[in-house]
């Protein structure tokens, strides 16, 4: 990883981890206040209510992680604190994702749903993990360029 | 001869006493109503409850608890009836008994009523839980199965189980009468000429004056049903096809009041518009789903390759 690199990374997952902190702190809010949904966020806990502070719990300790994770971004045990908060990010997101996929398959009264209820259900709002999965994948990057380093 | 007569005398007197039998075990598995013998059990119907507090107590009112007291309140009103025209405790009992089979006491006016103070209840206090005391209610409708409703959503009602505190009710017919001697003998005064501006009901949260009018829509009491009901409850002339007629409008009626949305049973609710499905923006977020999956895949494979 050049200083460019690394640059890029601290400023990078300084704003994620922020981004984060501040998902995590509406999270907690949201789950004392019995949850909200603006726009496309989703944070009103309505699948699973008593899952909504856990996640809040998460994003906050994924915020706390990408920040403690930017001094000396380059090594290894501060990048190994970045992947271990995108693996908390995907994780959650994943488990979100895979509840739509599971349940976009079946119809309300039918075995399989129709094209329509079925794209229907991949429909926004969406859970803060899932706006934050893709930007977590830039870690993928840095463990690339790590491994080329060792090699 | 003789023995030729009498299997026939056996077979008439034993055609005869199956005949009794059957009609007696219909009588008593047929459900009847208190106010309308022979009505049918109303259809399957979901009604969620009223909530309330009382004096900080959370406090659930259903429509069969309503029903049950208005059945109770009758029954008493029977009982007094009775014991007025010297019949003996045992007579009261057969006859109470008899009358008040299978009834429920769900029947067109308490069902209305509930969901009156259901519907007044939600557009004035929203996701809030009501306290009894805030709540006050205008009646239109003198009849004993909405009066007792609303008593016993008010506790303002004799024999309303666990009250502490107590919300108003008030009488007052379209007319402008006010009536203020709520009991079912004082009731039938009232209840001879009815029409559509009596299933009003008018509730008003107290604390902050705010009020909302419930006003069933046309249509949904059936064409000819006050002129029936005269007849049949009122003068007594209808014949037993004008009987049945009215038999089945009443549980039209009170099965509309049971299953049946606001906004096709009073006046002034909104059909709520159903949401759109949003297709486009779940295409376009399945597509994303689907290319990230690809290139995730496509990524593993080129990393597997090169590591050989």
């Amino acid at each position: 990883m050049n200083e460019a690199e690394e640059k890029f990374g601290q400023v990078y997952f300084t704003i994620l981890g922020a981004v984060a902190l501040a998902f995590g702190a509406a999270e907690l809010i949201a789950s004392a206040g019995g949850g909200f949904t603006w726009g496309i966020l989703d944070s009103s806990g309505a699948t699973d209510p008593l899952f909504l502070p856990w996640r809040a719990i998460i994003l906050l300790s994924v915020g706390f992680f990408y920040l403690s994770s930017v001094k000396d971004f380059a090594e290894v045990h501060q990048l190994a604190k970045a992947v271990m908060a995108s693996i908390m990010i995907w994780i959650v997101a994943g488990m979100a994702i895979w509840t739509r996929i599971a349940s976009s398959i079946p119809g309300e009264e039918t075995w399989f749903n129709s094209l329509e209820g079925f794209l229907a259900s991949y429909a926004p709002p969406y859970c803060p993990e899932m706006f934050l999965l893709p930007f977590s994948l830039v870690i993928v990057y840095y463990i690339m360029k790590e491994k080329e380093g060792e090699k | 001869m003789r023995s030729g007569k009498l299997p026939l005398k056996a077979v008439a007197v034993t055609i005869m006493a199956l005949v009794l039998m059957a009609l007696s075990t219909a009588s008593f598995s047929i459900p009847v109503d208190a106010h309308m013998p022979g009505a049918k059990a109303p259809p399957a119907f979901e009604l969620s409850p009223i909530v309330i507090t009382d004096d900080g107590t959370e406090v659930e009112i259903t429509i069969e608890d309503v029903g049950n007291y208005h059945n109770e309140r009758m029954k008493e009103f029977k009982r007094d009836m009775l014991k007025k025209q010297n019949k003996t405790e045992e007579e009261i009992d057969k006859i109470i008994e008899k009358e008040f089979a299978g009834s429920t006491g769900i029947c067109p006016c308490s069902s209305f009523a509930f969901r009156a103070a259901l519907l007044g209840i939600s557009e004035l206090w929203g996701d809030e839980i009501p306290e009894r005391a805030d709540i006050k209610f205008i009646t239109r409708r003198p009849t004993p199965g909405a009066t007792q409703c609303l008593q016993y959503i008010t506790g303002t009602g004799p024999g309303v189980p666990d009250v502490k505190s107590k919300g108003e009710l008030q009488m007052i017919l379209p007319d402008g009468t006010e009536v203020t001697d709520l009991s079912v003998k004082n009731l039938k005064k009232y209840m001879v000429d009815m029409n559509l501006s009596n299933w009003n009901i008018v509730i008003i949260r107290k604390s902050t004056g705010d009020e909302f009018e419930v006003q069933v829509k046309e249509g949904v009491i059936p064409e000819g049903f006050f002129e029936l009901r005269k007849k049949v409850k009122v003068e007594k002339t209808a014949t037993p096809e004008e009987i049945e007629e009215f038999r089945t409008q009443w549980e039209a009626v009170r099965d509309a009041f049971l299953t049946q949305p606001d906004w096709e049973l009073f006046e002034g609710v909104e059909e709520p518009e159903e949401e759109e499905a949003d297709v486009v923006g779940g295409a376009i977020f399945f597509s994303i789903l689907v290319i990230g999956l690809g290139l995730l895949v496509v990524l593993s494979l080129r990393v597997r390759v090169k590591a050989r």
